[in-house]
């Protein structure tokens, strides 16, 4: 075929011509997919949003101090903490010096600097 | 070259031989730009095919404006959100069967009754709002339900999840999300621009002291009560209650007496807890000391008017005796002597008669006698004569027993940033202070025994005032029952002030209903359980430390004591 090596430019000339289009649309309706990705991922994002301030409301609902309350008193028959059952550290300071428990515990938590 | 010879061979004419390659070149030329369109084309349909349809997303955010702030309190509970949320709207015109359509949406909507859902479903026109605000869940069932003629249109709705739990502090937005009360309108600017609001507030504290007020509103049949929790240190509000209240999210539903705040816009005489100011003015001035004898036996005028103790006394009492035994005509000459203007200069310096500067629209400026002479300066002494809100008073014994710099209230995390600290009253006179207010809890003469909550030394002081009625005079049947404390008493961390509204003596009262029967109690019960949740620690009294910074000498009160045990 003589015309082929003839015009072999000029058809190689039209191939890029369409390569290259092909090339730009690809690349544009590449770019349009993307952006509808990006679009969608946002109203992803927005609908997360709104999911977690909903869940954060609820959570809230459902903590109320007075319904913990009545919860703890009546499932787990739990009361108050009366002071009697509170004990501060400073008791370990009574003790005698001596005393094994407490010179221990002394050594370890304060680091024997006292 | 190529296509130039061939462009140029379209116009002449040219031999056989030629004029079929140039043929062959356009059917190479035609074909390959046809596979061209025809690709473009091809994958044009495909991707148009391929592309979701994309999704009309409805959010919180839809519009310009950012979501308005979330409120929270001071541990980061939720207290106010944004939520989205439908109208439930009809077209009358379309609904084919308003019975059945009824009957569908009351069982969705169980607010309503059948009537009103039939009225709207049949009213003329094209538009009959059915809610103004229905839940995404139950908009979803009543798509489902298929019910012609029904729609739904996508708001934001305010939601306050903890209901009646500082619903005062919270206040309200109008159908605009536009704040019309409390920290909404307040703090509208902030909340608008989509920041987040931290109040001061704790709401499982808030919690308790509603329970507590509740409980004794209920004993005593009063009509209301009040409540403040105050950090001494920072001036911050940890609780407020304003009783009866209402849930936040239907104000709509409340009353006008439910929606007043009694903490921060009701101003009371609050009688007898001045006299903790009182002596404390006596004290700072230098004119007093604890020890200084004040004559309680002599009768004692204003004007027309006798001054008269709930207990009258047989002997003199020292300052110290006067506050614990609280007595009016011990207080009263106290003033007297101090005047009209060291009085005055302690009660403007307190803040007591100015409005509260709390970022809420509900609050009131104290009642300020127009005329302050003798007789209002020695009233004023026992709380009479000048009426101020709870929020006010529960700062001044908090500015009192602190160490005497003024304290701010404030309802945001943190506190109100003041750059000066304005001294009222000495370090001393806050040191002195303390033990008698122990004092007055432990005491056996001391009117608020039943304060005393066990393990965090309450130190403090009852009031009982009579109302003020419509026409000006004094109410005898209508009382405010106060009491105002702070705990642990050598060094206070919070103070607690509680007001009862128009309690009734009970027969469990003997008839009484003053703050040491009514407001006491909910103290004493309060602290025993906030104060764990405070991290207020409980306090050995006996330990020397303690019982040395605590002494104070009542030798009238105790030898009084030792005769009445023999």
């Amino acid at each position: 075929m003589p015309g082929f090596y003839q015009y072999r430019s000029f058809i190689l000339g039209a191939l890029l011509i369409v390569a290259a289009g092909i090339c730009a649309y690809m690349i544009k309706s590449h770019a349009i997919e993307k952006e509808q990705q990006l679009e969608s991922i946002l109203a992803q994002i927005e609908a997360e949003k709104d999911r977690i301030t909903v869940l954060e409301a609820d959570w809230s609902y459902l903590t109320r101090p007075a319904r913990i309350q009545h919860l703890s008193r009546e499932m787990l028959s739990f009361a108050p903490v009366t002071p009697d059952r509170i004990l501060t550290l400073d008791i370990f300071d009574e003790t005698e010096e001596a005393a094994q428990p407490a010179g221990l515990f002394r050594n370890t938590i304060f680091g024997g600097a006292e | 070259m190529n296509i130039w010879r061939s462009i140029s061979s379209l116009l002449g004419r040219m031999p056989a031989a030629e004029a079929r390659t140039v043929a062959r070149q356009r059917l190479v030329l035609a074909g390959s730009l046809g596979v061209a369109s025809f690709i473009l084309i091809a994958m044009q349909v495909v991707s148009l095919a391929m592309v979701e349809t994309r999704a009309r997303a409805d959010h919180l955010s839809d519009s310009e404006a950012p979501v308005r702030g979330k409120i929270y309190d001071r541990k980061g509970r939720l207290l106010a959100t944004s939520l989205p949320a439908f109208m439930l709207y009809a077209d009358p015109a379309e609904v084919m069967n308003p019975y059945e359509a009824t009957l569908q949406l009351a069982e969705l909507l169980p607010g309503m009754t059948e009537e009103e859902i039939f009225a709207k479903l049949t009213q003329k026109g094209r538009f009959a709002e059915i809610s103004w605000k229905v839940s995404p869940a139950t908009y979803a069932k009543t798509l489902h339900s298929g019910i012609v003629g029904v729609y739904g249109r996508k708001r934001i709705t305010r939601f306050y999840p903890h209901r009646q739990e500082a619903a005062h502090i919270l206040g309200a937005v109008n159908k605009d999300n536009i704040g019309i009360a409390g920290i909404e309108a307040g703090m509208q600017d902030r909340l608008i621009r989509g920041e987040d609001v931290h109040l001061s507030i704790d709401v499982a504290i808030q919690s308790i002291l509603r329970q507590e007020i509740t409980e004794q509103i209920r004993k005593f049949e009063a009509i209301g009560g009040a409540g403040v929790v105050m950090d001494v240190a920072s001036g911050e509000i940890v609780a407020m209650v304003s009783l009866p209240d209402y849930d936040a999210n239907y104000l709509a539903d409340a009353d006008n007496d439910a929606m007043f705040n009694r903490a921060t816009k009701g101003v009371y005489e609050l009688g007898s807890t001045f006299k903790i100011l009182n002596t404390a003015m006596a004290l700072d001035s230098g004119i007093f000391s604890l020890d200084d004898m004040i004559d309680v036996v002599s009768p004692l005028r204003v004007g027309r008017f006798p001054i008269r103790d709930f207990h009258p006394e047989k002997t003199p009492l020292n300052v110290a005796e006067v506050m614990v035994v609280s007595s009016n005509k011990g207080s009263a000459r106290i003033a007297d002597t101090l005047g009209p203007e060291i009085q005055q200069r302690y009660i403007s310096a307190l803040g007591l008669t100015t409005a509260l500067p709390l970022p809420i629209p509900e609050v009131a400026a104290p009642i300020v006698p127009s005329r302050w002479k003798r007789a209002e300066v020695m009233t004023i002494s026992y709380g009479h004569g000048l009426s101020v809100t709870p929020v006010h008073l529960a700062a001044a014994i908090a500015t009192t027993i602190g160490d005497g710099t003024k304290v701010i209230p404030s309802l945001e995390k943190g506190g109100a940033a003041s750059p000066i600290r304005e001294e009222v009253f000495s370090r001393e006179t806050a040191r002195q202070i303390r033990p008698v207010l122990r004092r007055v809890v432990t005491h056996p003469r001391g009117t608020g025994k039943k304060a005393d909550a066990y393990g965090y030394s309450v130190g403090g002081k009852t009031g009982t005032s009579e109302k003020i009625n419509t026409t000006g005079g004094y109410s005898r049947k209508a009382n405010i029952a106060s009491f105002v404390g702070a705990f642990p008493s050598h060094a206070p961390r919070y103070v607690v002030m509680v007001m009862v509204d128009e309690p009734k003596g009970q027969k469990f009262s003997y008839n009484y209903a003053t703050g040491g029967w009514v407001a006491a109690p909910a103290v004493r019960r309060f602290i025993n359980r906030a104060a764990p949740m405070l991290d207020v620690a409980p306090v050995n009294e006996k330990s020397p430390e303690i019982r040395q910074i605590m002494m104070v000498n009542l030798p009238q009160l105790d030898m009084e004591v030792k005769n009445a045990s023999y």
